[in-house]
């Protein structure tokens, strides 16, 4: 009984959270004139990096991108590692790991809304997703790093290779506003757009299918801020009270199990996992006193232990 | 004691990141990285959008 009761809470906390993430995206892109003029934002909030993927080439953002500022310092001629957007990310990951993921980054909101067109979805065999999860690590390393330092010209420079090569949300929220807006763009386009057209096309498909395909398997931002979800302050505790009765990770639609893993690099903070839990055994929290590896990631380590 | 020895203290670990990408953050705005970062952004990234 208790249980649907909080079943039926489940809309409220994905309204919730869906307001609130159209309202991310609506700030960070909050120079909506610029949608209609073909320009973008100049100002000097650009000083300073988002804390989600979003490209500041879109017509409205109002900030930087952190991947993209992280290549275009990585590859400038006067620096080969940036700093600054290395440390306002990792700042951003200690506070709250991958919530951001979860209830602002406009890319993520926007692969929610295609998933909820009503065609038949895909859920990955666990084998399959184990591993795939790995790709946006390989993605991080070599077109984020690895391509912007090591390939340099004479002049010191490189391309953002993540954003050139693969990034569908440059396409989708800076891209194509553009070139609908700008006409000067328009005449520019060439193959490179039509790749990248064709990754956001495979990108918009597979979100339909599958939830936050792009976040599951390919987002750097997603797999940086992944790496933190483990010491991030603000982390999820499973307590002894917990009946592992897996309802949390069945609901769950990043395919983790809230109540063995709870502060996965896959959980994106969403709260549903808490919403269904029947004895309230997995909370939210910001710091604890304890100052341990949360309950169950120990009782895990020593199940295996044992075994 | 050799149990406590092997818990984690996380609160530590938090604090000294903290500590290190305040630094980080600062020693990069010293080093002026902040106005690489603007520079790419004010201008429309043509390698952004696959025009580049």
């Amino acid at each position: 009984m208790k249980t649907n009761r909080q079943n039926d809470n489940l809309p409220k906390q994905r309204k919730k959270r869906m307001l609130i993430q159209a309202m991310g995206a609506l700030i960070f892109n909050g120079d909506w004139k610029n949608f209609i003029n073909g320009n973008i934002y100049q100002g000097n909030l650009k000083n300073i990096c988002v804390p989600v993927l979003n490209c500041y080439s879109c017509p409205g953002a109002l900030g930087a991108c952190p991947i993209g500022s992280l290549q275009a310092v990585n590859n400038s001629y006067e620096f080969n590692l940036a700093f600054y957007v290395i440390g306002l990310i990792a700042l951003f990951g200690i506070t709250m790991g991958r919530w951001f993921c979860g209830w602002l980054c406009p890319f993520g909101w926007i692969q929610e809304l295609l998933y909820k067109i009503p065609l038949k979805k895909i859920r990955i065999k666990p084998t399959i997703h184990k591993k795939a999860i790995w790709l946006k690590y390989v993605l991080l390393i070599v077109f984020v790093f690895t391509i912007p330092i090591f390939t340099q010209d004479p002049y010191g420079m490189s391309s953002p290779a993540f954003c050139k090569w693969i990034c569908p949300a440059g396409t989708l929220e800076a891209g194509y506003p553009l070139i609908l807006s700008n006409p000067a763009l328009r005449q520019a386009i060439g193959h490179i757009f039509n790749w990248k057209t064709i990754l956001l096309v495979i990108t918009i498909f597979f979100s339909i299918k599958i939830f936050r395909f792009f976040c599951k398997y390919a987002c750097p931002l997603g797999a940086i801020y992944g790496m933190f979800n483990k010491i991030s302050f603000y982390h999820m505790k499973c307590s002894s009270t917990c009946i592992k009765c897996e309802r949390c990770s069945k609901v769950c639609k990043m395919q983790i199990e809230p109540y063995k893993t709870p502060n996965s690099a896959e959980c994106i903070r969403c709260g549903e996992c808490i919403e269904v839990c029947p004895v309230k055994a997995l909370k939210f929290s910001f710091f604890h006193k304890n100052s341990t590896l949360p309950e169950t990631e120990i009782d895990a380590h020593k199940d295996n232990k044992q075994e | 004691m050799h149990k406590n020895s092997k818990k984690l203290n996380i609160n530590n670990i938090r604090f000294i990141l903290l500590v290190l990408v305040v630094f980080s953050i600062i020693y990069g705005i010293l080093r002026g990285e902040i106005q690489i970062v603007l520079r790419n952004a004010i201008n429309i990234c043509l390698d952004c959008i696959g025009i580049g």
